[in-house]
């Protein structure tokens, strides 16, 4: 069996300041196998984001282990495909030249970076687009350049922080099937961020649900629906099973 | 709403521009012709406040030789103005290093502005003489302020969700600040340069004062002191034009430089 | 256009904005000299001496002899490149002189003797006018008929020290009390007198007193040297202590032909009014003014039957001394001074 892609062990972290110390994560364990899609669902505030950042490499924890294929000692940033919440397209760049961002980090000569951008623009129904600004764009178009931008910067596993969060709900069954192709197509192995109980049993293969602050984890649940996903496998039993389970624990880590 | 995507309106928006100017020049002309009919139809001496027709009539006749002040000053205030917006960003970019040299730095940038030119002058004379120096120099002095703090702020406003995004690129400091920090800051910094376009003629005829051979400041000290009034207003007509051409310029300059930007749309 | 197309742009347009102003200015430049050079005709190949004159206001008739001798090339002839610096309103003569940033300058008797008293001395080497023709003037439909009615009116003045006291003086010589209310005048004192902003105003009368007539502007005339103010040389043309030491051979030819203007100027009034109009291009849009002005000036640079710039000791030491005793001439520390060498702030040995 492979290594998998990340291992997070007994990961805490304490933010202190005048006022005291915040224990946001209690010792947290959880894995991401290679190709696997695995989701993390839990009430607001509970510090779903903090986890990412850290196993993005932008945050450190007060204890424990992150590995990323195997490697827990070498620097974690820019090993990972990190989508925060907001888009964050920068308005100045054309959707390519924005999509190209993470290459021009790396100091890709443009050239080649552009021939790359375009592909994937290309490869996911983006190109007519290419030269347009994101000021002109509408929010579920931006969510997709952001995802294409993630995804050229690093194919082999993304970190997407609730990325259809603040769309209306035809857009964002159209970008879930869409993203469903990107995972398909690339192989990556994903950690996903979700409020949403169906959108987690629709996407993924493996479910987390964290507790409100401190966190840790509450259950992992498995998904047992066939690939490639559907819209109706929301209707099957064990999803409609699986969907009840979920709700009711978030409900009670919500009133807390 | 999309502007740009949408190639059949292009014609209408630059109409639309112009339109825009409208109440501007309306107001403007009132302006100029209540001042033409308070002088003709009042007793003021026209030695005082001369009428505004006068005043053109008496640019158009003495164009020859103000011309050649006018460019005098505009060659001052622009590469006067150059250095200002380099000095500008570069002390931007030092503000932005680190807090230390921010507390220690911006004092010191406040009180070069209210250094007053009658204590600056004499140094600015035997040290730099009476050629571009001292002119350029006092232009500098009086625009980098607005440049660098406008930009030095637009560097603070930088989106922290933006900044983790970069760094979990792992990208350097340095490549922060050019992809993302400086140009995010753009918009403030355009607020600057508007600022220090507008002041940077009265800035080259304030540097004229100290020491010139030739410009619109000492022309209209020569018209002074020959009692010829309207010839101060005409080089003052002139100045406000320089001024706006100026102003002008850099919105320009704004407009290709961001264009979505949607503050610059409603100018 | 990407990101990087604008960036271009942006940085471009204003260098070629400044690149073209340059271009334009560079090529106007060497218009304008190609038409100096050619109308100087041929230029002798000796080197001459470079010297710098740093002048006390924007070009007038006081200057009319130098702007002749410029025109005239006798300053060539004496191996004198001679350099104008213009009037700068932020910097005096004085200062340039005393600091060698200017080889000679005009001044007037009261900054000479400011000077010394501050510690920057210089000396007075010729008297550009031999009589003093300043005045107090007072619009003659104002009641002010004579220097002690203006006692408690308001004196617009330029903001010297010793003004309040010479005035004050000049009152209390015609037996007023010499109270009267001091305020720095910046405007058109022309104007200002108009206006009633101002009562009365110290001005000369081969210049603001010459316009007053022009725009049918009637005055009372109290000239100074008729109340109680000895006569005294205003302006001067002037040179540091150490220019003396070191080039007293320069000076004498400066002063060579420097005399030679002004006496042209005395003798061809018309001729050398053109000539200063033609060498301040644009500087006198009324040329009116500057004629009129010159046939007042022209007779009075010196009395008939006396050559031009010579210094009498009376008059460097009755009106410095009357300065001293009315506490009008302050040192570095803004104590009054109360005695000085007189005789050690002008020389008449550059004179031809």
């Amino acid at each position: 069996m492979d290594t998998d892609k990340l291992l997070v062990q007994g990961i805490t972290r304490v933010f202190r300041d005048r006022r005291g110390a915040l224990e946001v994560l209690t010792p947290i364990d959880l894995t991401v196998g290679q190709g696997e899609f695995v989701t993390i669902i839990g009430p607001s505030g509970c510090g779903k984001s903090t986890l990412f950042n850290i196993i993005a490499g932008v945050d450190e924890p007060s204890a424990g282990l992150v590995a990323l294929d195997g490697d827990a000692t070498s620097r974690r940033a820019g090993k990972s495909g990190y989508m925060p919440q907001q888009p964050l397209l920068l308005p100045w760049r054309t959707v390519e030249e924005n999509v190209l961002l993470g290459l021009d980090v790396r100091h890709i000569p443009r050239k080649q970076a552009l021939k790359q951008a375009r592909e994937l623009l290309k490869r996911f129904g983006l190109a007519e687009f290419a030269h347009h600004y994101p000021a002109t764009l509408s929010g579920g178009m931006r969510q997709r350049v952001a995802l294409l931008r993630t995804v050229l910067f690093n194919a082999s596993f993304l970190l997407l922080d609730e990325p259809f969060g603040a769309l209306d709900a035809l857009t964002r069954l159209s970008l879930q099937t869409w993203l469903l192709d990107l995972w398909q197509s690339l192989h990556a192995s994903v950690l996903f961020i979700t409020h949403d109980v169906r959108e987690a049993i629709l996407l993924s293969d493996r479910i987390y649900v964290m507790s409100a602050r401190p966190a840790h984890i509450l259950r992992v649940a498995e998904v047992d629906l066939p690939r490639p996903r559907l819209q109706e496998h929301l209707a099957w039993e064990q999803a409609v099973r699986l969907e009840q389970e979920l709700v009711a624990l978030l409900m009670k880590e919500q009133r807390i | 709403m999309s502007i740009a995507a949408q190639p059949e309106y292009a014609g209408s928006a630059s109409l639309r521009r112009i339109a825009g100017y409208g109440p501007a020049i309306v107001l403007l002309v009132t302006l100029i012709l209540l001042w033409e009919l308070t002088v003709s139809a009042s007793q003021i001496s026209p030695r005082l406040l001369p009428s505004p027709f006068a005043i053109v009539q008496a640019l158009f006749d003495n164009w020859d030789v103000i011309s050649g002040h006018t460019l005098q000053t505009l060659l001052e205030t622009v590469i006067g103005l150059g250095i200002a917006t380099l000095l500008g960003l570069a002390l931007a970019v030092l503000l932005d290093l680190s807090s230390w040299i921010r507390r220690a730095v911006y004092p010191l940038l406040v009180i070069s502005q209210t250094i007053p030119i009658i204590a600056l002058a004499p140094l600015l004379v035997i040290w730099f003489g009476y050629d571009l120096a001292p002119k350029v120099i006092v232009v500098t002095l009086y625009c980098f302020f607005p440049i660098a703090v406008a930009c030095a702020d637009g560097l603070l406003g930088t989106d922290t969700d933006l900044l983790r995004l970069m760094q979990s690129m792992r990208a350097s400091r340095w490549q922060i600040l050019w992809l993302v920090r400086l140009p995010g800051a753009m918009p403030s910094f355009f607020s600057g340069m508007r600022i220090a376009a507008t002041y940077s003629v009265t800035g080259a005829i304030v540097g004229e004062y100290v020491a010139a051979y030739r410009g619109l400041g000492l022309y209209m000290e020569e018209a002074a002191h020959s009692f010829a009034v309207v010839l101060v207003f005409a080089a003052v007509l002139v100045t406000a034009v320089l001024s706006l051409l100026l102003f002008g310029f850099v919105s320009l300059l704004e407009r290709i430089a961001l264009p979505w930007y949607q503050g610059a749309e409603n100018r | 256009m990407n990101s990087r197309a604008r960036l271009l742009l942006t940085i471009a347009l204003p260098v070629i904005l400044i690149i073209v102003i340059v271009g334009v200015f560079v090529l106007q430049q060497r218009g304008a000299t190609t038409t100096t050079t050619s109308s100087l005709g041929t230029t002798k190949t000796v080197s001459l001496t470079h010297m710098t004159l740093a002048l006390d206001w924007t070009p007038n008739t006081n200057h009319t002899g130098i702007y002749v001798a410029l025109a005239k090339g006798w300053y060539r002839n004496q191996g004198i490149d001679l350099q104008l610096l213009p009037y700068s309103s932020n910097i005096n003569p004085d200062t340039l002189v005393s600091t060698g940033k200017a080889d000679v300058g005009i001044s007037a008797t009261e900054s000479v003797v400011s000077d010394y008293a501050i510690g920057q001395p210089v000396v007075s080497i010729a008297a550009i006018i031999q009589h003093n023709t300043s005045a107090l003037v007072a619009r003659a439909d104002s009641g002010l008929d004579r220097p002690r009615d203006l006692d408690g009116k308001v004196y617009g003045g330029g903001g010297a020290a010793y003004e309040p006291a010479v005035v004050g003086e000049i009152i209390k010589h015609d037996g007023g009390k010499g109270v009267f209310k001091n305020v720095t005048l910046n405007v058109d004192p022309i104007q200002a007198l108009k206006s009633k902003q101002v009562d009365f105003e110290w001005i000369f009368e081969g210049w603001e007193g010459i316009q007053a007539q022009r725009e049918g502007l009637k005055l009372n005339t109290f000239y100074i040297t008729d109340n109680g103010v000895s006569d005294y040389y205003t302006p001067t043309i002037i040179a540091g202590p150490n220019e003396i030491k070191q080039k007293p051979d320069l000076l004498r030819r400066f002063m060579a032909a420097t005399s030679q203007g002004y006496e042209f100027a005395r003798a061809h009034t018309q001729e050398s009014a053109q000539i200063l109009i033609d060498q301040n291009k644009g500087a006198f849009p009324d040329t009116g003014l500057v004629f009129a002005s010159q046939d007042y000036l022209s007779p009075r640079y010196a009395d008939p039957g006396r050559k031009w710039g010579l210094q009498d000791a009376a008059a460097w030491h009755g009106y410095p001394e009357f300065m001293l005793s009315s506490n009008g001439i302050l040192d570095a520390s803004g104590k009054p001074v109360k005695s000085m060498n007189f005789d050690a702030l002008y020389t008449n040995q550059f004179l031809p």
